[in-house]
């Protein structure tokens, strides 16, 4: 169930809705990131064990 | 102890086993908080309902204060010290940083309108000063971005980070030494918090959720960089066996 605020509501939603969206992206961001660097390593180990 | 963490093999084993944790934990305490502060507390006697923007403002400036405080340690430590793991974790505080300070002035400026009748006023000075902790992040990436080898981004973006760290006292006393429309502290006080229970409890899990979330960020992003690292050594191995 939503929660009904007073006339303060759509201030209570923007605050956390852009907190949501800022958190997001750098959580996307840095995990992505990761994720390719970790890929990139193994994938030159690989190619190193094969030669 | 800085020299047993400053492993690379050792922080990779244990970021490893933490990191998973570290998520799933942060995880539950911010849901807790979220569902308590849209939910459950109860509207704030004088502000109303918007006073449910503290559970994420509040958390979010801590947040950006001690990130600052942690980056121009890491910096100081690599500074000195030399060790690499510091500068990684210099690094991978800046974005994580920036974001909560970012989400600091804009849910800020959200709340102030309906409390304060004004989304901004630059007479203030936990506004500017919160708003020159942005820059200073900001700065810090950009120094690092722009330097065409690790070790002159690392010294250039570590003075940077020590010099800048002045900031952080100037913004927890600014609302203290300076006529400001911006509340006095509240929690943190030399007389112990003044603020209900009801409304302490959720604000403290959710600044140890954000926290919680804040480390997970800081390892991963430690983690992309060791293995970038050795990436690049492994290129540059193939490099010079290829000459």
């Amino acid at each position: 169930m939503i929660p009904a605020f007073d006339h303060t509501g759509p201030f209570i939603w923007a605050a956390f809705s852009l907190s949501a969206i800022i958190l997001a992206t750098v959580i996307t961001g840095v995990t992505v990131r990761a994720a390719a660097a970790k890929a990139r390593l193994e994938r030159l180990e690989g190619e190193e064990e094969i030669e | 102890m800085i020299s047993y963490f400053a492993n690379p093999h050792r922080f990779m084993k244990l970021s490893g086993v933490l990191t998973p944790w570290l998520f799933a934990a942060a995880g539950v305490m911010i849901a807790y908080s979220l569902w308590q502060a849209l939910w459950i507390v109860r509207p704030e006697t004088y502000q109303g309902d918007s006073a449910r923007i503290m559970f994420i403002h509040v958390p979010a400036a801590w947040l950006s204060m001690a990130g600052y405080a942690g980056l121009a340690v890491s910096s100081f430590i690599w500074f000195v010290w030399r060790h690499e793991l510091a500068d990684m974790a210099a690094k991978a505080m800046a974005p994580v940083g920036a974001a909560y300070t970012a989400i600091c002035l804009a849910t800020g400026s959200i709340w102030g309108k309906p409390t304060w009748g004004t989304w901004w006023q630059w007479e203030d000075p936990r506004m500017t000063s919160v708003l020159v902790l942005l820059f200073l992040y900001l700065g810090y990436i950009a120094i690092r971005a722009a330097m065409d080898t690790r070790q002159k981004a690392a010294r250039a973006a570590a003075i940077l980070a020590m010099v800048g760290v002045v900031n952080v006292p100037i913004i927890k006393f600014s609302v203290d030494i300076w006529a400001s429309i911006h509340q006095t502290a509240s929690v943190v006080r030399l007389d112990g918090p003044s603020m209900p229970a009801e409304y302490l409890v959720p604000l403290l899990i959710a600044a140890l959720g954000h926290s919680l979330l804040f480390t997970g960020l800081l390892f991963t992003g430690m983690r992309a960089d060791v293995h970038t690292r050795r990436a690049d050594a492994l290129v540059m191995r193939r490099l010079q066996a290829a000459e």
